[in-house]
């Protein structure tokens, strides 16, 4: 009897004890009431920006912004990139499929969590819940042009990119194109419900999505999706009344830490960005531009977007922009992701796909006019205006990772230049399958729901 | 438990000895003697007298040993009596040695009185059924080692520590094996108490040797089960030094020496054939190339001035082969050994103490590299009248190692890289373009210090026959602190482009760790005729409480100090901080029923709940149990007296296992990160969260027996099989979940194993012993089950699967090479399907094939003792077999890196054009980077059995007689003098580096030592 006494003493203080054991940790929050205000939901928000891949110099690379220099091929993994080695090509996939999906679960698990968030202002949170959305719109648009074949009636039914809605443990088959544009577009179309509800955007930060830029999202999605009128009207709807922003000294502010009125969405950095193309400071790069990417004199851009320096005895236009920036040593704090001079240029592309050529024309030269460039030349027919459309795209975005899709969209070839860009060596043909990214071995080889996109070898191991 | 016995057996035999003896004439005589046990173990505090005269005797020292002097008579008989074992006699006939052998007795525990006992775990019931391993504390005291976890390598069958590194870093310690899937410490470490305190392993890497009287293995589900969950991979019980009855005895114990620079893993070239072999490779950045005839003749032939050309190379290389540096020697050094150790300990019926304070040093191999230890410790043991006793033991420590050494900047590794022809004085080095020897070292410094505390408090009553109750409290912190400098004069620094007031990067951390428990136990046990009954109860309380912070920053210049750190610096080269602070809690009750019959038949049981703060509320509890079953077979050979005893054990039982498990596992949980995003923190999620994770469940069972023949041979077998159900792994999951893996339960995996001790009494003779002591322990693991198929890849690139089930988890698996095709230099493999694959092909899993264990299956110990007279002589030798272990041929030098050192022979072994047969190293014209086939796997030429036999202590002491020291006038009690030595010498097949950790500088550095004893 004494025995069971015993015992019940020392359940009876085991169970007191088992109480102390809800112990908080200091720097720990877990659920349920881990993201239980506003300002936790935008912290965490600003982690899942923070959290959104830059492969700005490697998709420059595949482009033609480029050619290489007598340091290329110190850089052996570079070199292959640039001539679109499998194994190059495959290695940088493996890196961009899962950072964006890193990205993409943050934004799940704020979204999950927001609606039980108490909150009695609600506008506030509604923008958070806005740019989130936004930010995974953002995600699957920029994997689906890397993974997903282009928008054709053939293609809708093939395998675009995982859609992933979860914070959990999923083995999900790609889903169909359609399905893919059409979470693009909801997303887009809930951001900007979502910031209307709020009355404009709380935040009102350059560096998350605002209204602005969702609606900057949806003309480029329409653009690809081949509603040019849609595109045309979201664009020129954007620009209206913008018109005043090129001018040098925000093209300028564009390359610091200041503001800049030309930015629509610019991604905060704390750390390092875009340091590899340098070999180091005083050799100079491994790639410089290209001849597709010049500027006259008079180019309000010249200061910054290139560099020159002295490299195996001759003059090199160097990549300028974040590039020059390491060169100067200045610290880089925004990374121009959205800028307003992109809504212009798919409005132009739009509005010419759309038939009205004169609109586009007009668009453009206004834009060429605050450049400093000169106009277009009136007798070019709609095929070379276009061309003319993208290769001023191409000099104004030089570098910044752009050109790529511009080539797989408009199914332009790649060419690849020899040693300081003196000749055309090879060209990347656009039935290549290789503009279609591989589904790295991290997503097939652990789920079998997956297909590896067409000619990329697979792993197989049974 | 063996304190307890003592001063019981002490109150015996001043009871039983309590009658007068006749006096005796005649001269003065000193004996000396030992006291042991039946198994030939000395029994330190065992008290010796005449018989009759318990009042005028000795007590024996820490190895048994006594003198005793007294007046020559006839009819002497000197008696030995020890706690819990029977007075022992011997007739004095004028022999100068005696030997004392107690039994032990069984009917001593009605008798005893309540001694302190600290650790109210360690209860004798347990051992009836479960496995507990006693160390051999008196040989590891011998082992010449700063490192306690160190000196425990081959104390016990399946206790296996494996260095892993320079001096002062942590070892490895496994009981039998991994529990889980999951490789490193956290997971797979046993738990370590100290006097019934749980301390942190880092803890028990600073305690003094000196200050432990006894240390348990604990090995299976019986034997751990009363510390529930967290015992889930064994433990490891220390007892510490307690004071004993009797008068004041001060210990002063120095051991002084040389620590050696050990064994070289590799030999390199000398000068004339580097430059050789640079000459064959062709590359223009080594010397031996650029200024040879061949480099003149390709790139100048047409030159007028080429002979001179030729003569000026000749001459260059001339002056190069005046230097032939062996860098092993230049890098590496001899350095001493010291450790002094002063203790003091005493007392009466009622109260007694101890206390000792310890300093020790042993310098590594590397200049820079050593270990100071200092620490002290008080105890005190107080009866409360005469149903209960009340125990208090203080500890402290400070250590304080000192490394060069990081990942990017090891001295050591240099010995293999740094030319023969180059000197610390060359200028710039040819090994490294644009650097002198001066800016490889003193490149970086690092300075880790434990400062530890710990104390326990205990009571132990009686307060009903065969009624106790004992608590224990204690608390144990350590704060570990390191400091790191990358010099501003260092080459990285120099050349990091920073400002020069921003050079210079020092780290701090500081970690505190407090463990803190209670314990709360009540037994009951009584005997009814033949049955004899114990129940119990327990309940206690865990917490661990870690606090982690860090500091880095830079500009501090060459000054290793954070005071020094530029705090104005902005950008990337900011100061920044870090905290993590985690406590965990754990709360436990638990049950116990023991019951023997007849002295034969013992049954025991155990049950104890768990719960923890680390998982969610639902979650929150898990069990551990274990049965038991003794039986003792000596009844049955009562007629042959060869059979000397013979006891068959077996148990079973199951443990969840909470090890390396973190909230953040089993739900959201989030932290904020350092950076921000313009004005906003960063509120991160710190890893996928398993909603159904689960603990790892650990089911053991165990069969053993115990075998005495005609009293001098005793054989200890047993056989055990650990299997972990649920077994937790960081399994990769597709990237499109946003993370690359999930820690998940992913299948079962068994451990199994036989361990095996035998002790054979050679010889026993008034004035020799021999005593030969071999142990074997074999672990087999395996996969038995996954949940998800039958193949597990944690590598997205990995052909060979990590896991499959039916396999051996630490296989090694590779293709079989049949040497290099003659013609192109480079290796061949073998199919599946017996077809050979040249290296630029495609291998399948098929062609793959088991190579070896990568942890070697076998390993154990053969200790000799022997003494003669004063003299004793011990050696330990410990081995492992069964293993292999990759190579990683980075001593070998191709075409890209002619310019570093070359292992010797490398121009013989080298294939360098066609039709060349036999080589071994494949043609340096070939990247074997671009050769996946070559690098992917080893195969069946590029591994090397890492079987080893190591002399690990050896020990020549010198005991001085009373006689020698009769000029000290009784001033010196006891003096004895040593030669010691550890892991002298190892003998391997192994060609590469060190067997045991595989790394150049892992070896553990011989110590040869002088030790000296006082007692006073």
């Amino acid at each position: 009897m004494k025995r069971f006494i015993h015992i019940n003493i020392l359940l009876f203080v085991a169970l007191g004890l088992s109480s102390c054991l809800d112990i908080k940790l200091d720097d720990q929050y877990s659920d349920p009431d881990a993201v239980n205000s506003t300002q936790r939901a935008r912290e965490l928000l600003s982690a899942a920006y923070n959290s959104l891949p830059r492969y700005q110099v490697e998709l420059s690379i595949l482009g033609d912004d480029f050619c290489p220099t007598s340091l290329a091929g110190r850089n052996s993994e570079m070199q292959n990139l640039y001539d679109w080695k499998e194994k190059a090509i495959d290695d940088l996939s493996s890196r961009i499929w899962p950072e964006y999906y890193y990205t993409v679960s943050l934004v799940n698990a704020l979204l999950q969590r927001i609606p039980s968030i108490a909150e009695e202002d609600l506008t506030t949170l509604h923008c958070i819940e806005a740019s989130a959305c936004a930010l995974k719109a953002l995600c699957y648009f920029e994997l689906m042009k890397l993974y997903a074949p282009l928008w054709s009636e053939s293609n809708m039914e093939k395998d675009g990119i995982i859609l992933k809605d979860q914070l959990e443990l999923e083995f999900l088959p790609r889903s169909p194109l359609k399905d893919c544009v059409k979470a693009i577009s909801d997303l887009l179309d809930k951001a900007s419900a979502l910031f209307e509800e709020a009355g404009g955007d709380k935040l009102d930060r350059v560096y998350y999505l605002g209204p602005d830029a969702v609606v900057a999202l949806k003309a480029e999605l329409e653009l690809y999706r081949g509603n040019y009128a849609e595109a045309a009207r979201l664009g020129t709807g954007l620009l209206l009344g913008r018109e005043i922003v090129w001018s040098k000294p925000a093209y300028d502010a564009l390359w610091s830490e200041n503001d800049s009125a030309e930015r629509l969405f610019s991604p905060y950095i704390f750390n390092t960005f875009y340091t590899d193309l340098c070999y180091d400071w005083n050799s100079g790069d491994y790639f410089v531009l290209s001849d597709r990417v010049a500027f006259t004199p008079e180019d309000h851009r010249l200061d910054w977007a290139q560099r020159t320096m002295e490299m195996d005895g001759r003059t090199v236009r160097q990549m300028g922009k974040y590039n020059k920036m390491y060169y100067d040593k200045q610290d880089i704090r925004y990374i121009n992701t959205l800028r307003w001079s992109g809504v212009l240029f798919t409005a132009c592309e739009a509005l010419l796909l759309d038939g009205k050529t004169a609109r586009a024309r007009e668009l453009l030269n206004g834009f060429l006019a605050a450049r400093g460039v000169a106009e277009i030349s009136e007798d070019l027919d709609d095929g070379e205006l276009m061309e003319a459309v993208l290769s001023e795209k191409q000099k104004e975005f030089a570098g910044e990772g752009t050109r790529l899709w511009d080539l797989k969209r408009r199914s332009l070839a790649a060419g690849r230049f020899t040693l300081w860009g003196q000749s055309i060596s090879s060209t990347i043909k656009s039935d290549d399958y290789r503009w279609l990214f591989p589904i790295p071995k991290s997503e097939y080889r652990y789920n079998e729901a997956v297909h590896q996109n067409p000619d990329w070898p697979v792993v197989s191991v049974e | 438990m063996h304190s307890y016995l003592k001063i019981a057996g002490v109150l015996l035999c001043l009871l039983l000895c309590s009658f007068g003896l006749y006096a005796q004439g005649g001269a003065n005589v000193v004996v000396a003697g030992k006291v042991v046990d039946e198994d030939g173990e000395p029994l330190s505090g065992a008290s010796v007298y005449l018989r009759g005269k318990p009042e005028k005797g000795t007590a024996t020292d820490v190895n048994g040993y006594f003198f005793l002097e007294f007046k020559n008579g006839r009819g002497i008989y000197i008696e030995a009596s020890f706690v819990g074992m029977k007075t022992g006699s011997v007739e004095f006939t004028g022999q100068k040695e005696v030997e004392i052998v107690l039994k032990y007795d069984s009917a001593f525990i009605e008798t005893a009185v309540v001694k302190a006992h600290q650790n109210i775990n360690d209860l004798d019931i347990r051992a009836k059924a479960g496995v507990v391993n006693e160390v051999d504390v008196k040989r590891m005291l011998d082992k010449p080692v700063v490192d306690l976890s160190l000196s425990l390598q081959g104390a016990s069958p399946g206790l296996v520590v494996t260095s892993r590194g320079d001096l002062g870093s942590k070892p490895e310690i496994r009981i039998r094996g991994n529990s889980s899937f999951r490789k490193g410490d956290v997971a797979n470490e046993p738990l370590y108490v100290l006097d019934g305190q749980v301390i942190s392993s880092d803890a028990f890497m600073t305690l003094n040797p000196q200050d432990i009287a006894d240390i348990k293995i604990l090995k299976d589900a019986a034997a751990c089960a009363l510390y529930g969950t967290k015992a889930a991979n064994g433990v490891i019980e220390i007892t510490s030094m307690r004071g004993t009855e009797g008068e004041t005895l001060v210990t002063y114990n120095a051991n002084v020496g040389v620590t050696f620079r050990g064994r070289r893993g590799v030999q390199m070239m000398d000068t004339d054939e580097k430059l050789e072999l640079e000459r064959r490779l062709k590359n223009e950045s080594a010397p031996g190339y650029r200024y040879s005839e061949d480099y003149y003749r390709r790139y100048f032939s047409s030159s007028p001035d080429l002979e001179k050309m030729i003569a000026e190379g000749k001459a260059k290389l001339d002056e190069l082969r005046k230097t032939n540096t062996d860098w092993f020697k230049v890098l590496l050094r001899n350095d001493i050994y010291q450790k002094h150790n002063l203790s003091v300990r005493g007392g009466n019926q009622k109260t007694s103490y101890y206390a000792s304070v310890n300093y020790s040093y042993q310098g590594g191999q590397i200049p820079g590299n050593d270990v100071n230890r200092f620490s002290g410790r008080v105890s005190l043991d107080q009866a409360i009248g005469t149903k209960g006793y009340v125990s208090a033991s203080f500890s402290g420590g400070y250590s304080k190692a000192n490394s060069p050494n990081s990942s990017s900047y090891s001295p050591s590794s240099l010995i293999y890289q740094l030319n023969p022809y180059e000197s610390p004085e060359s200028g710039e080095l040819w090994s490294y373009p644009n650097r002198s020897y001066k800016d490889l070292v003193y490149q970086y410094q690092r300075t880790s210090t434990e400062k530890r505390f710990g104390g326990t408090l205990s009571l132990n009553l009686e307060p009903l026959e065969g009624l106790s109750v004992a608590g224990v409290a204690g608390l144990d912190y350590v704060l570990s602190e390191s400091l790191d400098l990358t010099p501003a004069t260092s080459y990285e620094e120099q050349h990091s482009g920073a400002a020069e007031n921003e050079k210079g990067r020092l780290s701090k951390s500081k970690n505190g760790n407090a463990n803190v428990t209670t314990n709360v136990r009540v037994n009951y046990n009584k005997v009814i005729g033949k049955h004899d009954i114990t129940v119990g109860a327990n309940t206690d309380f865990y917490m661990d409480d870690m606090d982690l912070m860090s500091i880095t920053g830079y500009g501090v210049g060459n000054q290793m100090s954070a005071a020094a750190i530029n705090q104005a610096i902005e950008g990337n080269r900011k100061l920044s901080t870090s905290n993590m602070h985690e406590r965990t809690a754990q709360v436990g009750i638990g049950v116990l029923g023991g019951y023997c019959y007849d002295e034969t038949y013992d049954l025991f049981g155990t049950y104890k709940a768990d719960a923890s703060s680390i998982l969610p509320k639902d979650k929150r509890w898990n069990a551990a149990w274990a049965v038991g079953a003794g039986w003792n077979l000596k009844s049955y050979f009562k007629d042959w007296d060869a059979v000397s005893a013979l006891r068959l054990k077996a148990s079973y039982g199951r443990t969840a296992s909470l090890a390396g498990i973190s909230p953040s596992l089993a739900q959201a949980t989030f932290t904020y990160l350092n950076d921000s995003y313009g004005d906003s923190r960063l509120f991160e999620l710190m890893s996928l969260y398993n909603n159904s994770l689960k603990p790892e469940q650990t089911v053991s069972t165990e069969v053993g027996m115990s075998l005495g023949f005609i009293d001098r041979i005793n054989l200890e077998v047993g056989w055990y099989d650990r299997r972990t159900e649920d077994a937790l792994l960081d399994v990769p999951i597709p990237s499109s979940n946003g993370f690359a893996t999930l820690k998940r339960n992913i299948g079962v995996l068994s451990n199994m194993g036989v361990e095996a001790s035998l002790n054979v009494n050679i010889l026993n003779m008034n004035d020799l012993h021999l005593n030969l002591k071999g142990t074997v322990a074999y672990n087999y693991n395996k996969v038995i089950d996954l949940y998800d198929g039958d193949r597990l890849y944690t590598s997205e690139d990995a052909i060979i699967p990590d896991f499959e089930v039916g396999k051996s988890y630490d296989m090694l698996y590779g293709p079989v090479s049949l040497g290099l095709d003659p013609m192109v230099g480079l290796p061949v493999f073998k199919g599946a399907d017996g077809s050979e694959i040249p290296a630029t092909g495609k291998l399948t899993r098929e062609d793959m094939v088991a190579l070896g264990h990568s942890v070697p299956p076998w390993s154990g110990t053969i200790n000799l003792s022997f003494t003669w007279k004063s003299l004793e002589f011990d050696a330990d030798f410990y081995y492992v077999l069964g293993g292999i272990k990759a190579y990683a041929y980075s001593y070998v030098r191709y075409y890209d890196d002619a310019n570093r050192n070359a292992v010797k022979g490398q121009v013989e072994n080298m294939w360098f054009q066609k039709g060349d047969e036999g080589k071994i190293y494949h043609t340096p014209w070939f990247s074997s980077s671009a050769i996946e086939n070559m690098t992917s796997w080893p195969n069946s030429k590029s591994i090397g059995s890492s079987d080893y036999l190591r002399l690990s202590m050896l020990s020549l002491r010198y005991r001085f007689s009373k006689r020698e020291l009769a000029w000290t006038k009784g001033i010196i009690k006891y003096a004895n003098v040593a030669i010691q030595g550890s892991n002298l010498f190892t003998i391997t097949r192994y060609r590469e580096s060190d067997p045991e950790s595989g790394s150049f500088i892992g070896a553990q550095q011989p110590v040869l030592t002088f030790n000296l004893s006082l007692s006073f």
